[in-house]
């Protein structure tokens, strides 16, 4: 009967524990609930390791989040699997969500309402079982620290104990710390803290002056215990790599939550994306009961105006609470009305806001405010019925309603095809490769194959960040943008390009092929690297040593290439070459800027010229513009008046900026406005007419200011806006002719265009032959040329050829023989060569074989082709008298199957055209394998080739509208005149996709007016395409230092900021070369003497044992972590970057006393600011202490 | 006759900002406008606001259940801007 009543009295209480166990048990799976965005410390006594200030080649911000690691950590040392702690952390978040929200209510109303347990019990269910859940991703630390951080200050405020602005404090720290470098949440706590404090203020009302002395004192513990987080964070925003973090993003126009967080939806704390991504909960979230049922909260919100009325004391913390969920909100819901267009030009002017680019989790701080709101209103709505029975049908149903929650549906897989599992089964295979790679002694980096840029995809369902860099602790290269070699590099061996000579310059020891990923790259495992491992996961090969380089060394030469980053690793090819050369490397476009030491091209004792190829400067390798490549979105109908306002901001755009080319810039961006205005807006004939007006205006006027331009100001800059305006305007000009546009409007559109394109096809491609050098030279002297002859012999499928290479006075020839192909690089003889002008050379090959084959041109649409005679004719001309016009099906179409057509290489299409009505268009459509897998994929030629196929290449030209006004005599682009015609030349190059099987090339042709089109084709070739390159090497004596004045090494890591290397018999000036990422902020010391243990072993061994590595170590705290605080570093001067990425530093006798044994430190010096920020928290901790404890005993002896 | 051209002003910038969603910063500018002009000249009750801000709550749940995606993206934005106005006008009775 006891137990009965206990039941009866306590059911709702009851009710709480049994969802509680339901939710444990909703989790009762060997699972890891990752993928997506969600990540924890998969081996957490490893990932600790990432709490230095310098991580995967760069500044790393990790120690901020160290108790976030040390919780993982802790329950990793007894043995806790990491999957277990993640489910311990979620429920014990959500428990102190619920209990703090809870306490939260208590203290702050304890003196206010009447039956205050009651209402902070629905306070706590409204908060914990909230949509923002669902919003936020799994074990979101902030959700959990607003009700706790907000209680303990309170807590604080109200019994001044200083203990709980010590928990404050280090509950700020590991709630909010985590989402560091970004600060939006603790910005959003501190305007939460306001309110607050408001409230605060009210309901316990102290004089101004106590309450700022208590914060004052709450604020110096909060900063002072977190010094060594907010020191080094602050060193990072001023001089480190967070400072860029937010003027650097782009602002998306501030727009990224446009639609999404509607107030429809962030009013009850959540967005339209939680409905698309969760398939799960897609059907919870828009249920009628969830809409009725949240819909019901805000009514009861709004009846508070009514139950306060009378209530003066709880009126005001009312309004309060309700100001600050409402402020929180229009935070929260960006972009959106009302007033969304405030919030943009706030985010769009002010770099520093656009830490709020995106808003939706905002809405955190305004949950918890209207979670009290809601239980404040509940309560005094309970005291009008002397009972707590309205409160408690509230909680219970909210408690049914928020079901989902504890039967844990947010762990479900969220994407569409994998969504009834939970989390992920993490093979065993990666558990052993963790530890295989743990177990690599040596200091050097693992790459992964496939590069990723920070997500990656497996064929067992998972996607999210790469899992090993989560497991192992041996430094990884695994993103293309990050650590060692090149993009282009990695991309070369990713691709199967074969530049496994990349491999010397780094000290890249192992590769790791992930064979579960999505995609494999081909790896050519016949570069004699050693295969360790094998299973169905994955392939761990080990690089040959002669392709290894030791994390630091002494190098034995120099060499100097000036050349594109990507280019340097052919320098290995070449005779002489020794692995242990260093190589100084200037890029005269500047992409990557960094010092050379001034006199290295007269002391380089190998001195290389890698001229680029002028293919275009429209080509990929030259998109340069850094300003931005966002696409703009129409959000005003040009029909509406807010539209004025829109062209004047645009007018402003334009006259705010002072440079031509963010002014082209900016007309690029509009022109693309206006495409999408067309496209989005259904507009009537006046208006689609001004619309196109103005398109074409904006193009004019880009054409304008281009060619306003001098040719001596071509700078990369301009380059990267030409091939900006050059890929926007193609595109641009699509979407307006596919917005349903008249026949005039086409070809005024077409017309603008044409001129400018032609304009840039003029000004961006070479001048000279067609495989063109321009180059000038850094150093006068005589050069050999080199021709990278691999492929050419098969391209052209002949057993020898000419080459014939043409520059200002010479002419060299060589004939390639299959003999002399075997060499990559063939020499092509000697020239002369000076600093004061520009050169030119050009290359003429053979003509490699058409793959069109004029005998088979066939049509596939089924009406009729009058006049066309395809089959017959080498010198094609083509004839369209369409009798429909439109429709595509209707098009005429004519196809040539493209014999040989071979996957991944470059083929040029070329041809001649004259259309003088309607238009034409062009087509290259590959065949490939999967129809599943095939892209933009069309609807014309099901009928004659069954098979899959993609586009990947269209294009259309368009006639004059009107045979009157046409002038061919006048028309300056105009290739050849033959009949009359104006024949214009199309040439463009492709590249043919990874897995096709065979291709066509199709023509179409679309109709003006009633009249059939007119369209001539001649001289069509699709032919190979190569990209030869020439390497020019000037013939200076080898200049080798000696074996002995180059001294012997013996290095440690003591951790991934400092190494320490012993150096023996230096008695000459030499370079250290150390092949971590070049940072100005790792600097040398000269030390005599060191006491680390690790030198006295020896890991391996090379370069006949002048370097030899130690036993490495990653320590943290250590006995000598300040042994160089009090030395000045030496050679900061001749700190330069060498192998495209690393540090060398030259040292003088005189930097070292002229010892000629001796030790170095190589440190990086910000994990010092980290160490103070450290010592200054522990201090201050020290101090406090004092402080309490005297203070206890003081007040003990009154 | 002031207060039937405001009125009516109000009115139709409310069916204006249904018509064209677009129009928003136009529209909720003029409603806010002639809103506070009205409740000042006219000494409209504050608390008329609420039961806006409540009328337009109840016609976002309504749209939402019948799935009119332009009428409750809008109302939701109307009542969370009259329940902005109410609190406006509670805040400045308070202080």
């Amino acid at each position: 009967m006891k137990i009965i009543n206990y039941l009866k009295t306590h059911a709702i209480e009851l009710a709480f524990v049994v969802a509680l166990v339901v939710f444990a048990c909703s989790m009762m799976d060997k699972n890891y609930y990752i993928g997506g965005d969600v990540m924890f410390p998969l081996n957490p006594l490893n990932n600790v390791n990432k709490s230095f200030m310098w991580d995967a080649g760069s500044e790393s911000q990790n120690s901020s989040h160290f108790f976030w690691y040390l919780f993982y950590f802790i329950l990793g040392s007894i043995g806790v699997p990491s999957f277990i702690a993640h489910k311990i952390l979620i429920l014990t978040l959500i428990i102190l969500g619920f209990v703090f929200s809870y306490l939260l209510f208590k203290e702050l109303f304890t003196n206010a309402v009447a039956n205050v347990g009651k209402g902070a019990l629905a306070a706590a269910t409204f908060y914990v079982l909230n949509p923002i859940y669902y919003l936020v991703v799994d074990a979101y630390l902030p959700l959990y620290g607003f009700p706790i951080c907000s209680f303990l200050l309170i807590k604080y405020l109200k019994s001044k104990k200083l203990i709980y602005a010590v928990f404050f404090a280090l509950c700020v720290n590991f709630f909010f710390f985590i989402d560091l470098p970004q600060l939006k949440q603790l910005i959003i706590f501190s305007i939460s803290t306001m309110f607050l404090l408001a409230i605060y203020k009210h309901l316990y009302p102290t004089k101004i002056r106590n309450l700022i002395l208590d914060l004052s004192k709450a604020f110096i513990i909060t900063v002072g215990l977190n010094l060594w987080v907010i020191i080094p964070f602050t060193y990072s925003i001023f001089w480190g790599a967070v400072g860029g973090f937010s003027s650097n993003l782009s602002s998306y126009g501030g727009s990224a939550d446009l639609h999404t967080a509607s107030i429809f939806y962030i009013i009850r704390f959540f967005n339209s994306a939680i409905i698309n991504i969760y398939p799960g909960i897609h059907d919870y979230l828009t249920s009628w009961y969830f809409v009725i049922w949240t819909f019901f909260l805000q009514a009861l919100l709004l009846s508070g105006f009514y139950f306060f009325n009378r209530d003066n004391k709880k009126r005001k913390v009312f309004l309060l609470l309700l100001s600050a969920m409402l402020v929180l909100v229009f935070i929260a819901k960006g972009p959106n009305p009302p007033f969304g267009d405030l919030y943009r030009l706030i985010i769009v002017n002010i770099p520093q806001a656009r830490m709020f680019r995106t808003t939706a989790y905002v809405a955190i701080g305004a949950a918890m405010f209207y979670s009290l709101a809601l239980a404040l209103i509940a309560t005094k709505i309970s005291e009008y019925k002397k009972g707590n029975s309205l409160l408690n049908i509230l909680i219970v149903i909210h408690l049914v309603i928020f079901f989902p929650i504890y039967f844990g549906h947010k762990f479900f897989n969220y994407s569409s095809s994998n969504f009834e599992r939970k989390g992920y089964k993490l093979p065993n295979e990666y558990w052993s490769m963790g530890k295989s790679l743990d177990s690599i002694k040596t200091d050097s980096k693992v790459m992964f194959l496939p590069l990723s840029n920070g997500y990656i995809s497996k064929k067992w369902g998972y996607s999210g960040a790469d899992l090993l860099t989560w497991i192992s602790k041996k430094e990884l290269v695994a993103r293309q943008d990050e650590y060692g070699l090149s993009i282009e590099d990695k991309s070369g061996i990713q691709n199967g390009a074969g530049l496994y000579n990349s491999f010397i310059f780094n000290n890249t020891s192992h590769i790791l092929l992930q064979k579960d990923s999505m995609s494999v790259p081909t790896f050519d495992t016949t570069n004699s690297f050693t295969q360790l491992v094998d299973n169905r996961y994955f392939t761990l090969y080990k690089v040959p040593l002669e392709k290894y380089l030791p994390k630091l060394y002494v190098p034995n030469k120099v060499l100097y290439v000036q050349s594109s980053l990507a280019d340097i690793h052919n320098v290995v090819d070449f005779e002489n070459y020794d692995m242990r050369s260093q190589v100084y490397y200037l890029d005269p476009n500047e992409r990557i800027k960094h010092e050379i030491p001034s006199n290295v091209q007269n002391t380089a004792s190998d001195f290389f010229v890698i001229p680029q190829q002028q293919i275009s400067q429209l080509s990929a390798s030259t998109m340069f513009w850094n300003k931005g490549w966002a696409w703009p979105e129409a959000n005003t109908s040009p029909v509406s008046i807010k539209y004025l306002a829109v062209k004047l901001i645009e007018l402003k755009d334009i006259y705010i900026k002072s440079e031509v080319l963010d002014k082209v810039d900016v007309y690029v961006w509009l022109s693309a406005k206006r495409s999408a205005e067309l496209l989005k807006y259904d507009l009537d004939p006046s208006h689609k007419d001004s619309i196109i007006n103005s398109y074409v205006e904006e193009l004019g006027a880009i054409k304008k200011m281009l060619s306003s331009i001098p040719e001596t100001e071509y700078t990369p800059a301009f380059w990267g806006i030409v091939r900006k305006t050059f890929v926007y305007i193609g595109k641009s000009k699509d979407a307006v002719l596919s917005s349903s546009v008249s026949p005039q409007q086409r070809a005024k559109v077409l017309q603008s265009y044409d001129k400018l394109k032609d304009w840039i096809t003029v000004v961006g491609n070479p001048d000279c032959a067609e495989y063109c050098y321009k180059f000038t030279m850094p150093k006068s002297g005589e050069y050999d040329v080199y021709l990278d002859t691999t492929g050419i012999l098969n391209s052209v499928n002949t057993e020898s050829l000419d080459i014939v290479m043409a520059a200002h006075d010479t002419t060299l020839t060589k004939l390639i023989s299959s003999e002399n192909k075997k060499d990559d690089w063939v020499n092509l003889g000697r020239v002369k060569l000076n600093t004061d002008q520009e050169y030119k050379y050009g290359f003429s090959l053979p003509t490699f074989k058409n793959l069109v084959d004029s005998k088979k041109w066939e049509s596939v649409s089924s009406n009729n082709l009058n006049g066309l005679d395809l089959r017959s004719q080498s010198i094609v001309s083509t004839l369209f008298t369409p009798e429909k016009k439109g429709a595509s099906y209707d098009r005429p179409i004519t196809v040539n199957p493209l014999k040989e057509w071979e996957s991944s290489k470059e083929y040029k299409i070329k041809f001649n055209y004259s259309v003088t009505n309607g238009n034409l268009g062009v087509a290259v459509i590959e065949e490939v394998p999967d129809y599943a897998k095939a892209s933009n994929t069309g609807s014309f030629s099901t009928d004659l080739y069954p098979f899959s196929y993609r586009n990947i290449y269209s294009k259309e030209f368009n006639g004059k509208s009107d045979k009157e006004d046409v002038n061919i005599e006048g028309d300056a682009t105009c290739s050849y005149i033959e009949e009359g015609s104006c024949y214009r030349t199309f040439e463009q190059v492709v590249k043919a996709s990874k897995d096709t099987k065979n291709a066509f090339i199709a023509f179409y042709s679309n109709a003006y007016k009633d009249n059939a089109s007119v369209s001539k084709i001649r001289n069509i070739s699709v032919t190979q395409y190569i990209r030869p390159k020439i390497i020019l090497r000037e013939k200076v004596p080898l200049v080798v230092t000696p074996e002995e004045d180059i001294p012997s090494i013996d290095y440690i890591r003591v951790n991934q900021t400092k190494y320490v290397v012993k150096v023996v018999g230096a008695q000459k000036p030499y370079d250290l070369v150390f092949g971590e990422n070049f940072n100005s902020n790792w600097k040398i010391y000269f030390v005599p003497n060191v006491g680390y243990t690790g030198l006295n072993s020896r890991q391996a061994s090379y370069f006949g044992g002048k370097v030899n590595e130690g036993t490495h170590s990653d320590l943290f705290l250590y006995k000598n972590m300040f042994d160089t605080w009090n030395l000045s570093s030496i050679a900061d001067k001749s700190h330069f970057m060498v192998n495209g990425y690393a540090n060398v530093w030259k040292i003088d006798p005189k930097d070292t006393n002229n010892l000629n044994n001796y030790y170095l430190i190589i440190e990086y010096t910000p994990q010092r600011i980290l160490y103070f920020g450290i010592i200054l928290s522990v201090i201050f901790t020290f101090v406090l202490t004092v402080f309490v404890v005297v203070g206890r005993l003081r007040r003990g002896l009154k | 006759m002031t207060r039937k051209i405001l009125i009516a002003v109000f009115i139709l910038s409310l069916l204006l900002s249904y018509i064209f969603p677009d129009l928003y910063i136009v529209t909720y500018i003029l409603i806010l406008v002639s809103w506070f002009i009205a409740v000042k000249s006219f000494k409209v009750a504050p608390g008329i606001s609420l039961i806006l801000s409540a009328a337009f709550l109840s016609l976002t749940l309504l749209a939402s259940l019948i799935g009119i995606e332009k009428i409750y993206l809008n109302s939701s934005a109307l009542f969370y801007l009259f329940l902005c106005v109410t609190v406006f006008f509670y805040l400045r009775r308070e202080y």
